[in-house]
């Protein structure tokens, strides 16, 4: 097995009494993409900046190839760190923002401006290089950051919410461009995000973190189809999460009595008969049109070319993702169906378990 | 029926050499929640700001609620305005501020109504916060609690989440339309964001270049466009191929791109054709007539997100379900319904389709 590029050991760290990281653990392979993905105040922006040296952990390990980097100085760590605002030079041109770390590291002219101008081109900001910060809009400078933080040499790079500046179509051009140029260079990357179809799109493998600690680790399917817990089945796909009792078992699957909706097929791990449980349902894995259950279509809502449709059944609301079509009207009842065996995990009170 | 709660009529305005608005006609009813959208410069605030009154049209007229207003200031229109910089007194508590226009006005039991609107908004507790206590949501939130406090049954919002985190935007759009339906508000919502407009508007108007290009549901727009340009804009990402008129078939008309023959909705009757075929629409099919190779893939959750490169060089994005790995030779066919067929534009597709 190859060395692991980046080990992170029990790492533990509070401001007062909020315990921001609370004991993660993991490993990173080099050239891997590695994205962590949770909502604020999730632990996310720490543990970045405890890999890039920016905070010191209250206790834990980090190691690069094996060597640990607590107490170094984030210039000696080999990684070049992008935080979530721009942090530009106001008085040095675009041109002189990207090349600057590397004047400083005495980089030879020619090495510098093939770097530079490799990074605006990947950016597609090469021809604003004479442009000052101030005359380009919020999404360019984002993009003169990452242009600095690609051209640094760094064998690791962190991002911190990297696209969340950039329009919808310049993220979905940018992300892929940032994965490319990564590979291509065989990076090792860190990413730090709150969008999960970000981290879907870009990752090798994704950590989803709550609350201080990492609750899934996993390749981007492994975590969307086969959640560990409601949160991430919520957080990552966006399940509906219903309420049930689980009134038959068989090994690890049973039947659940949802409120509102009638008796479901069910897998789950091993949880005990009679006890209540939360009930998942992706919004993209309902069939709508035909099948056993009735609803009522109570809104309609169009993002990026999917058709997000609220269903009312009795009490309970579903919501289902479908193909955008002109018969999807408010107010009209209509039949589904829901990909039986659903995911059923035990029910631990609803604040703590779907808070988001 | 529901009345028309705004009309406007044959509006123009020109800057100097640049027609702002040309001659632009439409009609709002009561409780609609409708959206402006175009690129910088289509027009859309300059429409705004005519229907508010802060700005002169030079021909044309505007109806709120059946009574001509061209002739009375913005204050005697009975319209709540809100804009992307956010107008609050900074000495004054959410509270004071939510109530001063409303007490101006003498408003009879503005209190009662203040603090039902504030706890609809979710903001209650923040009632004796002064602004600058508050997040930009939040702030935005108060100015539109203003806005409804005073009475007035029509809004009009011109980028009211401009400023916002794109996060922190996405919640409180739907919030906002949650509001005004629940109170039965008529809202005109101006926005250079298609995605937020597609997600809360009953009706849009696409506009570009000061006229309005088309009006229709968010549904209507993504899946009957009357222009490649409503194509282009509206709905994320699309494909677009350009051939030759081969022949005709009813409502049909067939293609040649080059590499393959292609049928789509729509009726030209010879020169060049613009064919465009959504993403979600384009299926893997083995007896598809549609040959090339699969050039990347990302995985987004609901979906994979594929690029297909085509013999001859053109390239398509697919969305579906269906895991292919990348360099795999595949083919793809679509419903000729699913397809719109345009004659090439004069000024190039290009041209046609540019919005920056």
């Amino acid at each position: 097995m190859r060395e692991a590029s980046i080990a992170v050991k029990n790492l533990t760290k509070s401001y007062g009494p909020i315990r921001a990281l609370d004991g993660i653990t993991f490993e990173i392979e080099e050239g891997e993409y590695f994205v962590v993905l949770g909502p604020i105040g999730s632990g996310r922006s720490t543990l970045l900046k405890c890999i890039a040296g920016l905070e010191q952990p209250d206790s834990g390990d980090i190691l690069f190839d094996g060597v640990s980097v607590v107490g170094l100085p984030p210039d000696k760590r080999l990684a070049g760190y992008m935080p979530p605002g721009y942090a530009l030079f106001p008085h040095m041109t675009v041109w002189e923002n990207v090349a600057y770390g590397l004047w400083i590291k005495g980089y030879p002219k020619h090495e510098i401006e093939r770097r530079v101008e490799e990074a605006l081109k990947l950016v597609g900001l090469l021809h604003r290089a004479d442009s000052y910060p101030h005359q380009l809009s919020g999404g360019q400078r984002q993009r003169v950051a990452l242009a600095r933080a690609l051209a640094s040499g760094a064998r690791l790079l962190l991002l911190d919410e990297p696209l969340t500046a950039l329009d919808a179509v310049l993220t979905l051009e940018v992300r892929r461009e940032v994965r490319r140029v990564a590979k291509s260079l065989g990076l090792t990357v860190i990413h730090v995000t709150h969008n999960q179809e970000e981290a879907m799109a870009v990752a090798d493998k994704i950590a989803v973190m709550r609350k201080g600690r990492i609750e899934q680790i996993g390749e981007p399917e492994d975590v969307y189809f086969h959640p560990s817990s409601p949160f991430c089945a919520k957080f990552v796909a966006g399940a509906n999460l219903l309420r049930g009792q689980l009134i038959e078992t068989y090994g690890v699957v049973g039947l659940a009595k949802v409120e509102g909706l009638g008796v479901v097929k069910v897998e789950h791990r091993g949880l005990r008969r009679g006890s209540t449980v939360l009930v998942a349902v992706r919004p993209e894995s309902v069939e709508l049109g035909e099948g056993r259950f009735r609803g009522r279509i109570v809104d309609v809502s169009l993002v990026s070319g999917v058709a997000r449709v609220w269903l009312q059944i009795g009490n309970l609301q579903l919501e289902v993702d479908v193909e955008p079509r002109l018969s999807l009207i408010a107010g009209m009842d209509i039949n589904f169906d829901l990909p039986e065996p659903l995911l059923a995990f035990e029910f631990k009170g609803l604040e703590e378990e779907v808070e988001l | 029926m529901s009345s028309v709660a705004l009309r406007v009529l044959n509006l123009s305005k020109r800057f100097d050499k640049i027609i702002a608005l040309n001659k632009v006609s439409f009609e709002v009813r009561e409780g609609e929640y409708f959206a402006i959208i175009g690129p910088s410069g289509s027009g859309k605030s300059t429409l705004l700001k005519c229907i508010a009154g802060l700005e002169r049209p030079d021909s044309g007229d505007v109806y709120i609620f059946g009574k001509l207003v061209n002739d009375l200031p913005p204050e005697k229109r009975e319209i709540g305005l809100i804009f992307q910089e956010i107008y609050l007194f900074p000495h004054m508590i959410v509270k004071s501020n939510v109530l001063y226009p409303a007490v101006v006005k003498g408003v009879k039991s503005a209190e009662d109504t203040v603090r039902e609107i504030l706890s609809s908004m979710n903001i209650e507790l923040r009632a004796a916060s002064l602004p600058s206590e508050l997040s930009l949501g939040d702030q935005q939130k108060a100015s539109l609690a203003r806005a409804l406090a005073s009475g007035a049954r029509l809004l009009l919002l011109d980028e009211p989440f401009g400023s916002m985190d794109p996060r922190t935007a996405e919640r409180l759009r739907y919030e906002v339309r949650r509001v005004a339906k629940s109170l039965g508000l008529t809202v005109i919502h101006v926005t250079h964001n298609q995605e937020e407009a597609m997600a809360v508007a009953d009706k849009i108007a696409v506009m570009r270049k000061g006229r309005i290009e088309q009006i229709g549901s968010p549904l209507e727009l993504y899946l009957r466009p009357k222009s490649l340009f409503v194509a282009r804009f509206i709905g994320g990402e699309n494909n677009f191929l350009v051939g030759k008129v081969v022949g005709a078939n009813g409502d049909f008309t067939v293609l040649d791109i080059g590499s393959v023959v292609l049928k789509g909705w729509g009726s030209v009757t010879s020169g060049l054709a613009v064919l465009t075929i959504r993403p979600e629409r384009l299926r893997f099919a083995n007896d598809g007539q549609i040959e090339g190779v699969v050039d990347t893939r990302e995985f987004l959750g609901k979906t994979y997100k594929y690029v297909i490169r085509l013999n001859g060089g053109v390239s398509l994005i697919v969305r579906s379900r269906e895991k292919i790995e990348v360099g795999a030779s595949v083919r793809l066919t679509f419903n000729p319904e699913d397809a719109l067929v345009f004659p090439y534009p004069k000024e190039g597709l290009e041209e046609a389709v540019r919005y920056e």
